[in-house]
């Protein structure tokens, strides 16, 4: 059975007699009556030996016959398999090729050619044709017929790719001798192919008819990205140039936290005719250098993308300065200068060297450094184009020349010592620096008159010392010398970086020429590709457009991007090689966005002329009916109640066993160690000691609890090896002679607790830290237990040391004994000289990673449950001082851990001289 | 091992609805106050009775009062009225039928505790002896025997309707029995004849569910009764409505003729009547006052 009114036609059509069994079911339902309820009544005892007055039930409601009869209409006619626009024998030889162009602007309007390809394939299926599909992103053939039954059910799945298409291979494919006659459907995305595509169509025409669905849609593509002034050009063309259609440019970037955003959107209109559009993009500088690709909104299709690889970025410099514990003030800090000078035009990194090598800047500043720990990693670096640039300062002036002579990382040996022209005792006046060479990297800028330099280093004679000059004075000094060492080079300021040997640094003249040197330092925009080199896809556009990071391609040889255009293998995206950054955009101009004109010979289908198959949604109706009838007996019988409860306790235990079961790690971490503060100690392996140092941190936590504001937690027993120690503000280790040494990983631990801001708290039992006998037992174990432990250097705790007042005034830190000296970190600057009347000095450290003693405090700190003492200290009253101290100091080291110097700072000194009696 | 936390937590529970129970009978208690029952003649007591003169013979001279005695020649001894202690006999049903509560409303046997136990919160006050009919728990004076009381009365029983009636009273004492008295009427009778044999008086008070009142079902339906043990299926529930509304008040005919024979009150609350107001009638009929 086929046609029909409104092409309705039937797959089984016998299936549709079944109907005649509604009345049936009609009359049978209505007799049958419902199931009773069951209703709870206490005072059915009344209702025994009563009777019906009638014997007929109550019906099946209406509403449920009705339901019920639909139900089953619904599935006999889903049964049916109903099919509207039924072009059945409207088909021609018994096998098809359907083209499916799914090249790069298919993502466009995928969907549609989705629907045509699903319906052509069925409609084959139902006229019993083999079919064999061509997909043009990734056509190898050869061509294989299969029975369309076969492929509806295999369903396979094709996507746009962001590729050219392999139309060599298929036209050379399709026309193979031995083809056998077929029809061709050709879905395509309604741009032209050129004279590939029209001798294919002239040959398809010969074995059979040809018919094309094709899109409609309008494609822009972003075919050039040019930088003129501080412009950014972006060149737009699109296809069907008759009608008039605008859209936005989008210029994706990144927000300043790395999250990706669309940082500015642009209008665009094409009038009526018009092709080419190019639109001006002008940011500023913050913003220009987060831009990571444009996009066309609404064209969602890979030619549509234009990805930036660095070419608008600016340049990361690194800025290096040696640990600095001098506590200088800002405007005398070496970088100061550097960092204003480079500010919005670079971006800065700080940190120590290895870090900053890892980020790979362009350019790196050190000033006056004398020698590096990482200084093969250093010229490694410039090698491959870094550029280094040093100032002299006086720590290089006092170094001895022999050692610096070896150093690849100056571009000229200097001499000790340096020049001073402005001193007291020397006759000559601060120079003024000379205009620089028309051939160097300064060239063009113009040196202010005001600039004078009043001490400088000087550089050995050498032949090519002339060369390595970048800018001198006016006597002909070099001032800025530079060398080249690999790619890369090393810079040379003769002068400091901050404004102590020259006004240089203050000068407008400073930050251009640290621009000029920034610009060197780029890379990446004008490569060659080198045949040879291997390049590999980073960031891919798939064929809607979308961009995505990628580990899986492989890498391919700089000759095949340079030949090939986009396949598989070579997708546009964005290409890395070492630091080399390469981006590969589809480009598309006009010559691909011409729109496709089909010979007379044809047939051009329409969207709507599809036939579909209606049982499934018959098929799912009568599932839906289905299951109202069966809420509706439910309700009828009076159960649904109770059902609903049951199943919904059955679904809210299902998700609770799925909540319960944490899946990630942090479920396992003590809720309570995360609100309150937890002290810890590091487990010894010795049971006795442990226990100790486990009461002294309850007891030592019951006294911040009576006497402070900090009301720490149950304390906590951690064993570095496995335990997260972040969750600590501090550690007590007790060491004793029998401990072993941790593992690798502990130490590392360790350490990264320490650089976070964790303290450790050493204490040797002994109650000596000195050179005692009984001393150096322990501090052998302490030398074995911490070797691999970022220790800095330590000093006994000085009289004015902030852990002497932070919550009382202490000079002693006791424990069960009093002996042993507290050893801290060293305050970086021995210099710092106490005030006058001042009752410390002005030093603020940050908090020392570690603490060593010998007293034995968690003995002292240990009460029992009721608050007694468990451990005898000292004898009688003055037993109870010295225990009494011990709480001090232990409540003094959390004040110190929790607050850092806070105590240190001048607002306090007036209340601590009032209490110090001063 | 897991016995005992489940009995744990029952017992946890138990405690908590005893304690509600308790709060929610106080609460209503407030509003009643039973007399003293003063003996009308002389013995221990508070309240004055009489001054009679002192005799010799068998008054021993500490028993003068001087105040009295001082205004004339005469010695005189000061007699106080003679008060006992009453006691209030409870009887609560607890089987599976009082359980039911339809939506909206406490279950019987919660309103039901609840009015016996301030009625027996009422009467400690009062000074009288409070304990169980059923042997449970033998009246006794002091607020701890409420409290008792409340944790037995939070127990549940594990019959439909109830099987034993009340047996052991205190003679002349006063009794309240609660139930729904829909099993069987004679357990009620029974209990009457006993009491009647040695003088309690007291109250029959019924609760019942509104949902037993009006009887609102329609449609084919099988009536269980809360434990299952009874079932009674109909076509058409709606139909059966005037008949059973007939029997249920036939039901209550009955047990207020019961009652009356006895010289007992009968009172009802099928949950639709102010609690407090039922309590007030429950006491007056009790012998109580209305503060």
């Amino acid at each position: 059975m086929s046609g029909g009114l409104l092409g309705l036609g039937f797959l089984a059509p016998w299936v549709l007699l079944g109907l005649l069994s509604i009345p049936l079911l009609w009359i049978i339902l209505r007799t049958l009556p419902p199931v009773p309820k069951r209703v709870q009544f206490p005072a059915v005892r009344l209702l025994i030996g009563l009777r019906d007055d009638t014997q007929t039930s109550a019906h099946t409601p209406w509403w449920l016959l009705v339901l019920r009869s639909l139900l089953v209409a619904s599935v006999i006619l889903g049964l049916a398999g109903p099919l509207l626009n039924d072009r059945r024998g409207t088909v021609g030889a018994d096998r098809l090729v359907i083209i499916v162009d799914n090249s790069w602007g298919s993502g466009q309007d995928w969907a549609a050619m989705q629907v045509q390809l699903d319906s052509a394939v069925s409609q084959a299926a139902i006229a019993g044709q083999d079919v064999a599909i061509v997909d043009v992103a990734q056509f190898e053939g050869p061509l294989v017929f299969r029975p369309a039954t076969l492929l509806e059910r295999e369903r396979a799945v094709y996507e746009p790719q962001a590729v050219d298409g392999a139309w060599p291979v298929i036209s050379a494919e399709l026309v193979k001798e031995g083809i056998k006659d077929h029809d061709t459907f050709w879905i395509s995305t309604g741009l032209d192919h050129g004279a590939v595509s029209e001798t294919l169509l002239t040959h398809l025409s010969t074995k059979g008819e040809v018919t094309v669905w094709q899109s409609d849609t309008v494609h822009v593509s972003s075919s050039e990205v040019s930088v003129k002034d501080d412009v950014i050009l972006v060149t737009l063309q699109r296809s069907k140039p008759k009608m008039a259609y605008s859209s936005s440019l989008l210029v994706h970037g990144t927000d300043p936290s790395g999250v990706p955003v669309i940082l500015q959107r642009f209008p665009v209109a094409f009038e009526g005719g018009e092709t080419l559009k190019d639109i001006e993009v002008s940011l500023p500088l913050e913003l220009r250098n987060r831009v990571t690709h444009f996009a066309v909104e609404g064209q969602t299709h890979a030619a549509a993308r234009f990805l930036l690889a660095d070419q608008l970025r600016r340049s990361e410099v690194a800025i290096y300065s040696a640990t600095d514990n001098s506590e200088l003030m800002e405007l005398l800090q070496a970088t100061h200068y550097a960092k204003r000078a480079l500010d919005g035009a670079a971006k800065i990194l700080e940190g120590p060297i290895k870090d900053i090598l890892l980020a790979n800047p362009a350019m790196v500043l050190m000033s006056d450094i004398t020698s590096l720990d990482a200084s093969d990693d250093v010229a490694d670096w410039v090698r491959k184009g870094g550029t280094l640039v040093r100032f002299a300062g006086p720590k290089l002036a006092a170094v001895d020349r022999q050692i610096l002579a070896d150093d690849p990382l100056l571009p000229v040996m200097l001499r000790q010592g340096g020049r001073r022209l402005d001193g007291a005792m020397t006759w000559g006046e601060p120079k003024k620096m000379a205009s620089f060479d028309d051939d160097g990297p300064f060239a063009g800028l113009s040196v202010p008159q005001d600039i004078l330099i009043s001490q400088q280093v000087l550089a050995e004679p050498s032949p090519n010392l002339a060369q390595q000059t970048i800018a001198r004075l006016e006597d002909g000094t070099p001032l800025v010398t530079r060398n080249t060492l690999g790619l890369g080079q090393v810079v040379f300021f003769h002068v400091t970086a901050n404004a102590s040997w020259s006004n240089l640094p203050l000068s407008g003249l400073f930050p251009q020429m640290l621009e000029r040197l920034t610009k060197r330092g780029s890379f990446g925009v004008e490569t060659v590709l080198d045949p040879d080199l291997l390049w590999v896809p980073e960031w891919i556009v798939d064929g809607y457009g979308r961009i995505s990071r990628t580990s899986k391609l492989a890498g391919v040889q700089g000759e095949l991007l340079n030949s090939e255009g986009f396949t598989a293998v070579t997708p546009p995206g964005l290409y890395a090689s070492g630091e080399l950054l390469l981006s590969r955009n589809l480009s598309k101009t006009q010559d691909h966005l011409k729109t496709a004109d089909w010979p007379r010979s044809v047939v051009i289908r329409d969207s709507e002329a599809l036939s579909q198959n209606y049982s499934g949604f018959f098929l799912v109706s009568a599932a839906v009916l289905l299951l109202m009838d069966v809420f509706a007996s439910l309700f009828l019988s009076g159960r649904l109640g109770r059902s609903l409860k049951t199943a919904l306790t059955a679904f809210i235990a299902l998700i609770g066993v799925n909540v319960a079961e944490p899946t990630w790690a942090e479920a396992d971490i003590d809720k309570a160690l995360l609100d309150d503060v937890v002290f810890a100690h590091i487990l010894t392996g010795d049971a006795v000691i442990d226990r100790r140092a486990k009461e002294g941190l309850a007891g030592l936590s019951r006294i911040l609890t009576a006497r402070t504001s900090v009301e720490p937690g149950e304390p906590q027993s951690v064993n570095p090896e496995v335990d997260d120690l972040a969750l600590y503000p501090f550690l007590y280790w007790p060491i004793h002679s029998g401990q072993e040494r941790l593992d690798a990983k502990a130490y590392a631990a360790l350490n990264t607790y320490m650089r976070g801001g964790g303290v450790l708290l050493f204490d040797t039992l002994s109650g000596d830290t000195g050179a005692t006998r009984s001393g150096q037992t322990a501090n052998k174990t302490l030398i074995r237990l911490t070797q691999g432990l970022d220790i800095p250097p330590l000093e006994r705790v000085p009289s004015d040391h902030v852990l002497t007042r932070t919550f009382y005034l202490l000079q002693s830190f006791p424990g069960r004994y009093k002996e042993a000296d507290l050893w801290i970190q060293a305050s970086g600057d021995q210099s710092v000289e106490q005030e006058e009347g001042a009752p410390f000095r002005r030093l603020n450290d940050g908090v020392s990673p570690v603490l060593i003693g010998g007293n034995d405090w968690a003995a002292a700190w240990a009460v029992s449950a009721s608050g007694r003492p468990l451990y005898p200290v000292g004898r009688g009253y003055a037993g109870e001082r010295q225990r009494e101290l011990a709480f001090r100091f232990g409540v003094n080291l959390v004040m110190y851990v929790l607050t850092g110097n806070y105590k240190s700072d001048q607002v306090h000194v007036p209340a601590l001289l009032e209490r110090l009696g001063q | 091992m897991s016995a005992v936390p489940s009995f744990y937590a029952e017992a946890k529970q138990r405690s908590e609805q005893s304690g509600a129970l308790l709060l929610e009978a106080e609460r209503l208690a407030r509003s009643v106050v039973f007399g003293e029952h003063g003996q009308r003649r002389s013995g221990n007591g508070e309240h004055f009775w009489q001054y009679r003169p002192f005799d010799e013979q068998s008054d021993e001279p500490r028993m003068i009062d001087h105040r009295r005695s001082a205004k004339q020649d005469q010695f005189f001894v000061r007699q106080l009225e003679w008060q006992t202690p009453q006691a209030l006999h409870l009887w609560v049903d607890n089987s599976g039928s009082m359980q039911y509560q339809s939506k909206g409303y406490h279950s019987k046997r919660w309103r039901g505790a609840v009015l016996a136990l301030a009625a027996a919160i009422s009467a400690e006050k009062a000074g009288e002896k409070v304990g169980f009919a059923d042997g449970q728990l033998r009246p006794a004076l002091g607020f701890g025997q409420i409290e008792k009381m409340a944790q037995l009365l939070s127990h549940e029983g594990s019959d439909d309707y109830a099987i034993l009636a009340p047996t052991e009273f205190m003679p002349n004492a006063s009794a309240l029995f609660v139930s729904d008295f829909l099993g069987d009427i004679s357990i009620l009778s029974k209990a009457l004849e006993l009491a009647s044999e040695v003088r309690v008086r007291g109250v029959v008070l019924q609760i019942l569910d509104p949902s037993e009142v009006k009887f609102q079902f329609s449609g084919r339906a099988i009536f269980e009764s809360i434990l299952g043990s009874v079932e009674h299926e109909t076509l058409q529930a709606s139909d059966l409505r005037s008949a059973y509304l007939k029997r249920l008040s036939a039901r209550q005919d009955e047990i207020e003729h019961l009652c009356k024979a006895a010289g007992w009150h009968f009172l009802c609350s099928d949950g639709q009547d102010n609690v407090s107001v039922t309590l007030q009638r429950l006491c007056v009929s009790l012998g109580g006052e209305q503060l």
